[in-house]
């Protein structure tokens, strides 16, 4: 539950939200105010099936808690690291990756690095900005320029 | 009307004859009036040539063809077109593909094998915007866990080479 005592629930599209914001919030989620869309790239360490559920399970929780909408949650699976990273007193060689879309307001972001960062069982978490790919440009892209381009009056 | 036949190759009147004016022909030899006609005559070839010289194009070998229609100039000049063999512009090999810090094997590609680095614009052969997006992902990826930097992933040492470089076997 949220701050309110409200419970958790899942509204119309299946994703769980705290029931303090209405049912329209997600249909409305281009134009929500001063919430832009997120993603998490949590990279946890390697562990068992009910650990990592209980490790993710938290996570979103403590999301939801300070009122953010969670999107999606996709699993990249877990493979080996592309380098050895020290985190907790401990040397991390595998890892499972997953990937948390969710919409914020700004000012939850680094509390919400600073929460995973002690997390004992999060390797490496980066919140990025989840911008919308641009409407394709009225213009056509011009293509590479020729020799005769800016190349050629260099010499 | 004093008729004149021209012959261009020679460049001189050939014969002549009188004419009237419905063309039949009418006897006599021609008059100094009618020769004083053929001195005049250079400046109205002349003037026929440049008549003629106006469309340019044609060109009328004998006077003969004068009395046909000269065909006006918009008939035979070129019609203005676009090039219809115009090559469509030349575009880097990553237009319409969106770039990804996800797709490692993607970036993987503009990496070199044997020490990890990103590859400039002049062996990628990318235009300017691909070639900083590729970099910037590169460099997300690295820094968030996702890709290699030291060296390129041994999974993808096997993939096509995009860039211009010729590594030493």
């Amino acid at each position: 539950t949220d701050f309110t005592g409200v419970p958790l629930r899942r509204d119309h599209t299946g994703s769980i939200t705290s029931g303090r914001r209405s049912l329209t919030v997600l249909e409305k989620r281009e134009s929500l105010p001063a919430m832009p869309r997120y993603e998490l790239a949590l990279i946890l360490k390697a562990m068992q099936r009910p650990e990592t559920a209980a490790v993710l399970r938290r996570t979103v929780e403590t999301l939801l808690e300070r009122g953010a909408v969670v999107r999606a949650l996709e699993s990249l699976g877990e493979r080996e690291l592309p380098y050895k990273i020290s985190k907790h007193n401990l040397r991390h060689c595998r890892a499972g990756y997953f990937l948390l879309d969710f919409h914020a307001a700004p000012g939850l972001v680094a509390p919400l690095l600073d929460h995973l960062k002690r997390d004992v069982d999060v390797v490496r978490p980066t919140v990025l900005k989840n911008q919308q790919p641009p409407p394709p440009q009225s213009a056509p892209c011009p293509g590479l320029e020729t020799a005769t381009g800016k190349r050629a009056h260099k010499r | 009307h004093v008729v004149l036949y021209w012959n261009h190759l020679q460049n001189q009147v050939v014969s002549s004859r009188k004419v009237n004016t419905s063309g039949q022909e009418v006897p006599g030899k021609c008059t100094s009036t009618d020769m004083s006609v053929v001195r005049n005559f250079r400046t109205v070839k002349s003037a026929v040539l440049k008549a003629t010289l106006n469309n340019p194009g044609q060109w009328q070998r004998s006077l003969s063809n004068a009395q046909h229609e000269i065909p006006t100039a918009s008939n035979d000049m070129p019609i203005k077109m676009e090039n219809p063999y115009k090559e469509p512009p030349k575009r880097c090999i990553l237009c319409g593909v969106t770039v990804d810090f996800k797709n490692v094997q993607l970036l993987s590609q503009f990496v070199s094998p044997h020490t990890g680095f990103i590859y400039g614009r002049h062996i990628t052969g990318l235009c300017g915007k691909k070639q900083k997006q590729v970099s910037k992902a590169i460099k997300k990826a690295q820094h968030m866990g996702f890709m290699p930097v030291t060296l390129k992933h041994p999974a993808f040492l096997k993939d096509p080479n995009i860039c211009n470089i010729k590594h030493p076997e």
